[in-house]
């Protein structure tokens, strides 16, 4: 980014919120993409028209929301960055546990984005996408064999099947959704051990109908999964 | 063995700043987890900043920076004067969907490959919906096409209607969070419009009469067709952007 040709100086409110709201106008636009360098501290000051502590609180703000990131050293400054999911997943976090929510509606709610994942998967999943989905199964089958669990393997899983849409989008939302979205409320119902049994045995049979393109087969074992334990119906399609 | 006294000043390459931030970020995280835990609602005042810096052995400083954290993410609300302090707060009806828009703006995702993402919310609520609609569901529904309707008759197409619809259909679904994902997909969509609009107008209708289909298939309880207008009604945006050049998806359908 040129330094100061496209913002214009701040009037009276709260300087450092415009600020921000310029800022986030130039990254919607496009004028501003993630990677590109602001102008340092003393330059956007006079630009802005104001102090350097109120360019410091605006960039804090932006940081806060995940489109900041503010590097130190020779060739450091404040970078543009695009949000991580993380962020994202956070905010519907924040949503989802300040409403009145129940795990039904948790678990409803990720059976839908699961199943249109699979859909996708169905259609689109590589040779790779299927030796990676193995390989994820077959670990997790080892250690719960070994009388453990890794709840990383079991988000793997998930990982690996939304990266088989080929959409970077759809494997964005999902990995951002996936942790607010997560079935541990319900799964805590179960005893330890079954729990982790069923769970390796559930992926494996989504896995085995994914691979023969059985879409009923694969839509079925994928219900069966996420609607263990609860009192849901699977929605008809 | 003591070090031999050396006549020499340390330069400043030896130091690296020093990560107060992880310090903040820690106090962001346990307020955020006392949230998340219900110990925190909308409503309820933080304890002081003094209270604060006590508590939780930081410095003063560590403790503003972790509230203008929360404050510049909506969850807490700075109040000045007598009652003043921090303040948890409900975030923002678009708190979920600036966070999507940000996401996929900024990482240049294609309009084929937002709309694909938002389609897996939207023909997966159909099935929901048609389930569970209930008269007053199909009223507002008709409500807001009888309102397009008139819109477009008097030259103006409102895309924000179109949005309403949407919303309102995924609020059909009587899921909490199904809704408020739909709904935040309405956000980067909205967006990108000013792209878009120099092919929309010519949409609108077909919009509008497919939504009134969707309506009549809801009404019958009829998934499959819904599902299908439903696809067919989203995919041909995604065409449609496609063949503008914009990114983000469009509201216009």
């Amino acid at each position: 980014m040129t330094e100061g040709t496209f913002l214009t100086p701040v009037a009276g409110g709260r300087a450092s919120q415009q600020i921000v709201d310029q800022i986030v106008g130039l990254l919607r636009s496009g004028r501003l993409e993630a990677g590109d360098r602001l102008p340092s501290e003393r330059q956007l000051a006079e630009a802005f028209g104001v102090s350097r502590v109120t360019v410091r609180d605006a960039i804090r703000v932006l940081q806060a929301r995940g489109l900041m990131e503010v590097k130190v050293g020779v060739s450091g400054g404040a970078f543009v960055t695009a949000p991580s999911a993380d962020v994202l997943g956070e905010r519907l976090s924040d949503v989802l546990t300040m409403s009145t929510i129940t795990p039904e509606e948790v678990a409803e709610a990720r059976l839908v984005m699961e199943l249109g994942i699979l859909d996708l998967a169905l259609d689109r999943a590589t040779e790779e996408d299927l030796a990676a989905l193995r390989s994820i199964c077959q670990r997790a089958e080892a250690v719960v064999a070994d009388g453990r669990y890794d709840p990383q393997l079991a988000n793997d899983f998930h990982a690996r099947l939304a990266a088989a849409s080929q959409n970077w989008a759809v494997t964005q939302v999902a990995e951002s959704f996936r942790g607010p979205l997560r079935m541990a409320a319900l799964r805590s119902r179960e005893p330890a051990d079954d729990a982790h049994h069923r769970t390796v045995e559930d992926h494996r049979a989504v896995l085995e109908a994914l691979e023969q393109g059985n879409r009923a087969d694969a839509r079925a074992a994928m219900v069966r999964h996420l609607t263990r334990g609860t009192s849901l119906k699977p929605p008809e399609s | 063995m003591p070090a031999t006294p050396r006549n020499r000043t340390a330069g400043a390459d030896l130091f690296r700043p020093v990560n107060v931030g992880r310090a903040s970020e820690d106090v962001v995280r346990q307020i955020k987890d006392a949230i998340h835990a219900g110990k925190l609602r909308p409503g309820d005042g933080l304890p002081s900043e003094r209270e604060l810096t006590g508590r939780l052995g930081v410095s003063r400083v560590t403790v503003r920076d972790a509230l203008r954290t929360l404050e510049a993410t909506g969850l807490v609300e700075i109040r000045v004067g007598a009652r003043g302090g921090a303040f948890v707060t409900a975030p923002e009806p678009d708190y979920v969907g600036e966070g999507l828009a940000n996401m996929l703006l900024l990482s240049s995702s294609s309009p084929e490959d937002v709309t694909e993402a938002r389609m897996i919310f939207e023909l997966g609520a159909i099935p929901l919906v048609c389930e569970r609609r209930t008269k007053e569901d199909l009223a507002d529904l008709e409500e807001i096409c009888t309102r397009s309707e008139a819109a477009l008759k008097s030259g103006e197409h409102d895309v924000r209607l179109s949005a309403e619809f949407h919303i309102r259909l995924a609020a059909s679904t009587h899921n909490t969070a199904v809704a408020l994902i739909v709904d935040s997909f309405q956000g980067p969509l909205l967006m990108s419009l000013a792209r878009a609009k120099d092919v929309a107008p010519r949409m609108g209708k077909q919009g509008a009469r497919e939504h009134r289909e969707l309506v009549e298939a809801i009404r019958k309880r009829d998934a499959g067709k819904a599902h299908d207008l439903m696809e067919r009604h989203l995919g041909r945006t995604a065409a449609r952007l496609h063949a503008s050049g914009s990114a983000g998806g469009d509201v216009a359908e």
